[in-house]
């Protein structure tokens, strides 16, 4: 299914499944289409640096201004901290989920009136720094936050790479599961 | 009841004291008689005829008063041969003399030795022991009870039938092929006034239920040896009154006693109730419904529960019940054995949760391997690609290619953490391949 064609309905939450190849791209698509429909959006990258999504959006014609970005990997792949960025928070260590949820919460709690949408980028990327089961428990951790605040969320993962007793672990999480490699 | 005036009768020829009491009434009547015929026959006759006439009548009156009541006698000793010589348990009698008085036929046929050749004979011993000793009757004859666990040692009881009556059963080695097993008892035989007048014993060859009594006791020590190796208890149910007779074997394997439980026979409600596992009540009880219920020929069934021992350990029991049904096909009874097989279903739900976790971890490393391989090809991909399209700024690419540095070293160490996983589950990796999975 094309993500053009997604139905993101108000405080929803999504689990997308795409290829490894396909998703750099379904995250460009993503952005797209939720700054269509007037989402800000929280971008939680385990995957690309905050300087490199923001070329990426920028090359994409994405503006950064209705978007949020919580990086896990630029301090850890850098060493040191970042100098710090508006609209960005940087966490030391993408295995400090502790750090991350504190993150993700102040980002949403700053932005309570603005209509906003979460993108996790990737389920498969966080498998690199934690177990599959911590990983479970913090987007179990997520997922209710989103829901007490009344916000939406998508979640990416990379079918292929996931263990199917954790898919159907994280699909109880979600209120649909979309495809985007299915037909149709 | 053996008449024992008649026993003491069986001696061979008269009674000495009847003979004793002829001779003095024959002189006694002999002279009375000689001096009645002389008044009577001599008048008539010569001295010699009167003579012989009265020698005549005095013989017969003699013969006449003399041996009516020994025929009489002889008659009561003669019916009581029959039914001692035709009794089929072989016998033999003693006078006080230690004197073999009878001997039946039985005895004969079981021992080999004819009554003519031993009675008359003090050799009873000669029917069962290669050498001379005394027999139970010689014993008791001489009134030597205390000597009887001399010669009996632990075999030798007081009959729980007669007075003074004792009885045993012991083995012959030395008869037969193989040797064979007695039941023998014996009981001094007295007058009515209480004098004793010999004894008799009665020797019953029980070989064959000896033999069976041990295969069976030999078959059962078995079985219980099976059953306590095979953590086992057999049980019965008698369905008319719908209690379990049980036993102290099955109250060991369920932790308690019959003391406790109060007997051996228990309403199966007090059983399920005592002893079945609350979350397999439902279950078990639905089995034995259904087993009462059913019709048909005897049926084996099998089903594995819970119980909960007396001591609050949990264990799993493993039953095997074997359901006799009448001809209308109602169950009258069940013989069922009950096996803990708690070690072994541990065990197995130890391997498979041990399966399961191995599963887990399998799936988790491959996880933890295949999609950082994944995430770090792709972002490697990428940084190819910006500089295929010269979109190179030196600094990203850096950032770049340091991050998928720290992602190859996290790999890396997702490697080494599998590895020491798999070392910990196995005992037989040597200590360098330990060494070079591990660090």
């Amino acid at each position: 299914m094309a993500i053009s064609r997604i139905e993101i309905k108000d405080e929803a939450l999504y689990l997308i499944m795409a290829s490894a190849a396909q998703m750099k791209e379904e995250n460009i698509n993503l952005i797209k289409m939720l700054l269509s429909r007037d989402y800000y959006v929280l971008v939680v990258t385990a995957n690309q640096p905050y300087e490199i999504l923001k070329k990426n959006y920028e090359r994409n014609g994405i503006p950064m201004e209705k978007i949020f970005v919580v990086d896990t990997v630029t301090k850890y792949a850098m060493g040191h901290d970042h100098e710090p960025v508006p609209n960005c928070r940087f966490v030391s260590n993408p295995s400090d989920l502790t750090d991350l949820g504190i993150a993700i919460t102040g980002i949403l709690s700053d932005n309570k009136e603005k209509k906003i949408s979460l993108l996790f980028d990737s389920v498969n990327a966080m498998l690199i720094y934690i177990s599959s089961q911590n990983i479970t428990r913090f987007i179990h951790f997520v997922t209710n936050k989103l829901r007490l605040m009344n916000f939406s969320g998508i979640f990416l993962a990379v079918e292929k790479g996931l263990d199917p007793d954790l898919l159907i672990q994280l699909t109880t999480f979600v209120d649909q599961v979309i495809d985007v490699d299915a037909k149709g | 009841m053996i008449d024992s005036n008649s026993i003491w009768r069986k001696t061979t020829g008269l009674d000495p004291r009847i003979i004793l009491l002829l001779i003095f009434m024959g002189m006694f009547a002999i002279t009375g008689a000689f001096e009645l015929g002389r008044d009577i026959f001599l008048p008539y006759l010569g001295i010699w005829q009167a003579s012989l006439l009265t020698i005549i009548v005095v013989s017969a009156s003699a013969a006449f008063i003399a041996f009516f009541p020994i025929r009489s006698l002889r008659a009561t000793d003669a019916r009581l041969d029959t039914l001692l010589t035709g009794s089929p348990a072989p016998q033999f009698v003693i006078d006080t003399n230690h004197r073999i008085i009878f001997w039946n036929r039985a005895l004969e046929i079981s021992t080999g030795i004819k009554a003519s050749e031993i009675i008359g004979t003090t050799d009873p011993w000669r029917a069962f022991y290669p050498a001379k000793r005394p027999t139970l009757a010689d014993l008791l004859v001489d009134g030597l009870v205390e000597q009887l666990p001399e010669w009996y040692a632990g075999r030798i009881g007081k009959s729980p039938l007669m007075e003074g009556a004792y009885e045993s059963v012991d083995l012959f080695p030395t008869l037969g092929k193989t040797g064979a097993w007695f039941y023998f008892t014996a009981i001094p035989v007295r007058d009515n006034n209480g004098v004793l007048l010999g004894a008799v014993e009665t020797a019953i060859d029980v070989t064959r239920r000896k033999r069976a009594e041990d295969a069976l006791e030999a078959n059962r020590l078995l079985l219980e040896d099976s059953m306590e190796l095979a953590h086992m208890a057999y049980w019965e149910y008698d369905a008319l009154s719908r209690m379990f007779i049980l036993n102290d074997r099955f109250y060991t394997l369920y932790g308690t006693t019959a003391e406790r439980e109060g007997g051996y026979r228990l309403p199966v409600d007090t059983f399920i109730k005592n002893f079945i596992h609350p979350e397999d009540i439902g279950y078990v009880r639905a089995a034995i419904d259904k087993s009462l219920a059913s019709l048909g020929p005897n049926t084996l069934s099998e089903l594995e529960h819970r119980i909960i021992r007396r001591d609050g350990e949990i264990r799993y029991i493993s039953v095997r019940v074997r359901a006799t049904r009448d001809e209308t096909g109602r169950m009258i009874r069940s013989n069922g054995a009950n096996q803990d097989v708690t070690e072994h279903r541990l065990a197995e739900i130890a391997l498979k949760e041990s399966e399961a976790r191995f599963l887990t971890f399998i799936k988790e490393a491959a996880m933890r391997l295949k999609n950082p391989l994944e995430v770090v090809e792709g972002n490697l991909g990428s940084v190819v690609g910006d500089i295929d399209r010269g979109d190179v700024v030196c600094a990203d690419i850096t950032l770049q290619l340091r991050l998928q540095i720290k992602n190859i070293e996290q790999i890396r160490n997702n490697i080494i953490e599998l590895n020491k996983a798999i070392v910990d589950r196995s005992g037989e990796i040597s200590d360098a391949s330990k060494k070079f999975l591990t660090e």
